[in-house]
């Protein structure tokens, strides 16, 4: 039994939030299939710029089984995807673990804001790539590098969203807690981190998102493993095939640890209302 | 307890001003508000809008300090909020992102209460939401909503209850029905109240005493002491001594806009 209404916008999705499938969601993709299968199968754009969907799918799954042999890469999709996914999750981690902290920091207490936060935004409005020749100067081509630009790139929109969602907790609220007998630390757990956890989350999303942007940049700088550095080196090799594979596995990636998040904030807060799809 | 001052609840010269907007001079809300309440009297709050009501109960919750003036509650100098000054905001202040039950043990939790089943479960009762326990307050109507708000501090056995126009935004039918389950409340707890409206009938139902505030800034232009006993109901409305009350009380209002 329900009363009154339901709040929550449903975001539609391919799957609904309730597990059902959204049939309207998956047109578009399988049209965009079809015009694909149409346009490269009568033979009028060559294999090597833009591949038959069949031929990507045989190659996909040849880099996830190695049973066919069709590419150097056959069999290797485990080993390149963890190498990425550890760098986003190191890269995010670091953004998360510097940023929550001093977004909650700028949100809650006015002097810490007017000290940290217009510098922050000096820093912000220099674009990501912008950073990427004094990274290579710093830290090498690679590893680090990817490392540093993720977490760079992923502070800003995670400090951001915390400290405006920190800011904008209404003091009724706050004043509710505080009469209700809540402490200093109580108030921080139980008022502080729930009214502000969407705009928190929206963050930690945006944030994940351009990890995965700044992991392939920094790949491409050239790592031994990583879906990245499989883009960069089937370009030289001519196998355009597997770029587009790539570009799908990240795809996937990023949609699955963007769900993950929005999974482990339903969880922590069912009732969050329309913030999060 | 009533050591210093001699009343349960002193309001002591309070008063209040606010910075003013665009570089314009300071808005005075509150001017020398005295007034006191006894241990177990309902006082009634009634002044126009904008008068400075809902400042005057955040004053004596300890949200806001005064500019100038003190309040004395039990002897002692008020600084800041605390459970036994219990608020009932003018809008539903609930925390949305906890059910029902969660926002009735709040309190209980923070105080690290042992007996936080028998106590929720037991005003979940006396404010009538039984079988709600597990609702999230976004699925509440309004006047049940404020049922939970009631039953948020009422659990934590406050000695003194500020309620800001708590009814106000309830439809007649409901707003009667929380009039009846205050009074109800009042008998068996005979806790002390502030109830700050501006409807002069349901101040006139509910309180012992009324004090008349005038526009802004608020000042306290009238007390009125209300002749009924308790237990009341609201079949008081329809008496003459009601009427003529209510009409005393609505000139002196009128008198106060001017
Ligand atoms: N934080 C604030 N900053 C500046 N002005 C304020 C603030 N809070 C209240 N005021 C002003 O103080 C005056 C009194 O406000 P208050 O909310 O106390 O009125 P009220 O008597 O409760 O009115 P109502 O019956 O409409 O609720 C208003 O003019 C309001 O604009
Ligand atoms: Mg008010």
């Amino acid at each position: 039994m329900r009363l009154y209404k339901e709040s929550g916008t449903k975001i539609l999705c391919w799957s609904d939030i309730d597990g059902r499938l959204n049939p309207l969601g998956l047109a578009l993709p399988a049209l965009l299939l079809i015009v694909w299968h149409l346009v490269t199968v009568d033979g009028n754009i060559p294999g090597y710029l833009l591949p038959r969907p069949m031929e990507i799918g045989k190659v996909a799954l040849d880099f996830a089984l190695g049973n066919l042999q069709l590419t150097p890469y056959s069999g290797t999709m485990l080993d390149h995807s963890l190498a990425s996914i550890s760098r986003v999750f190191s890269g995010f981690g670091l953004a998360a673990v510097i940023g929550l902290p001093l977004g909650f920091l700028t949100g809650r207490i006015t002097a810490v804001k007017r000290t940290i936060d217009p510098t922050i935004h000096l820093f912000r409005t220099i674009p990501g790539i912008g950073w990427l020749p004094v990274a290579m100067v710093w830290f090498g081509v690679g590893e680090r590098t990817t490392l540093f630009l993720i977490a760079l790139a992923a502070f800003f929109p995670i400090y951001v969203n915390s400290a405006q969602g920190a800011a904008s907790v209404p003091p009724q609220l706050i004043w509710a807690g505080r009469m209700l007998g809540a402490n200093k630390i109580s108030l921080f757990t139980t008022i502080i981190i729930p009214a502000s956890a969407p705009a928190v989350v929206a963050g930690l999303r945006l944030g994940m998102g351009l990890s995965w942007a700044y992991l392939v940049l920094g790949e491409l700088t050239g790592v031994a493993q990583g879906l990245g550095a499989v883009m960069m080196d089937a370009r030289m090799l001519g196998h355009v095939d597997m770029i587009i594979v790539a570009m799908v596995c990240i795809a996937i990636l990023g949609r699955v640890t963007d769900l993950v998040l929005t999974t482990m904030f339903k969880l922590y807060q069912p009732r969050a209302g329309g913030a999060v799809s | 307890m009533k050591n210093g001052t001699g009343h349960y609840l002193l309001i002591d010269g309070v008063n209040k001003t606010f910075p003013g907007q665009n570089g314009r001079e300071r808005l005075k809300v509150l001017d020398e508000i005295n007034l006191y309440a006894d241990e177990g009297e309902i006082i009634g709050i009634v002044g126009p809008s904008g008068c400075g009501k809902s400042t005057l109960l955040n004053i004596i919750a300890g949200f806001v300090p005064p500019d100038r003036g003190r309040v004395v509650f039990c002897g002692k100098h008020v600084q800041k909020p605390s459970p036994e000054r219990a608020v009932v905001f003018q809008t539903v202040v609930l925390f949305p992102w906890l059910t029902v039950w969660d926002n009735i043990s709040y309190g209980l939790k923070r105080r690290g209460e042992k007996n936080i089943a028998r106590l929720v479960k037991r005003y979940i009762q006396i404010v009538g939401l039984d079988s709600f326990e597990y609702y999230y307050p976004d699925q509440l109507s309004g006047g049940m909503q404020q049922r939970v708000a009631l039953a948020r501090v009422l659990v934590l056995n406050p000695r003194l209850l500020l309620m800001d126009e708590p009814f106000a935004s309830l439809d007649a039918l409901s707003r009667l029905t929380m009039q009846q389950l205050l009074l109800d409340i009042w008998q068996k707890l005979r806790i002390t109240v502030l109830f700050v409206t501006h409807d002069v009938e349901e101040a006139l139902l509910l309180t012992h005493r009324i004090y008349i505030m005038s526009r802004r800034p608020g000042r306290i232009i009238r007390e009125i002491q209300v002749p009924f006993g308790f237990p009341r109901s609201f079949s008081l409305t329809g008496t003459p001594c009601f009427a003529q009350l209510k009409s005393e009380i609505l000139n002196t209002l009128i008198l106060g806009l001017k």
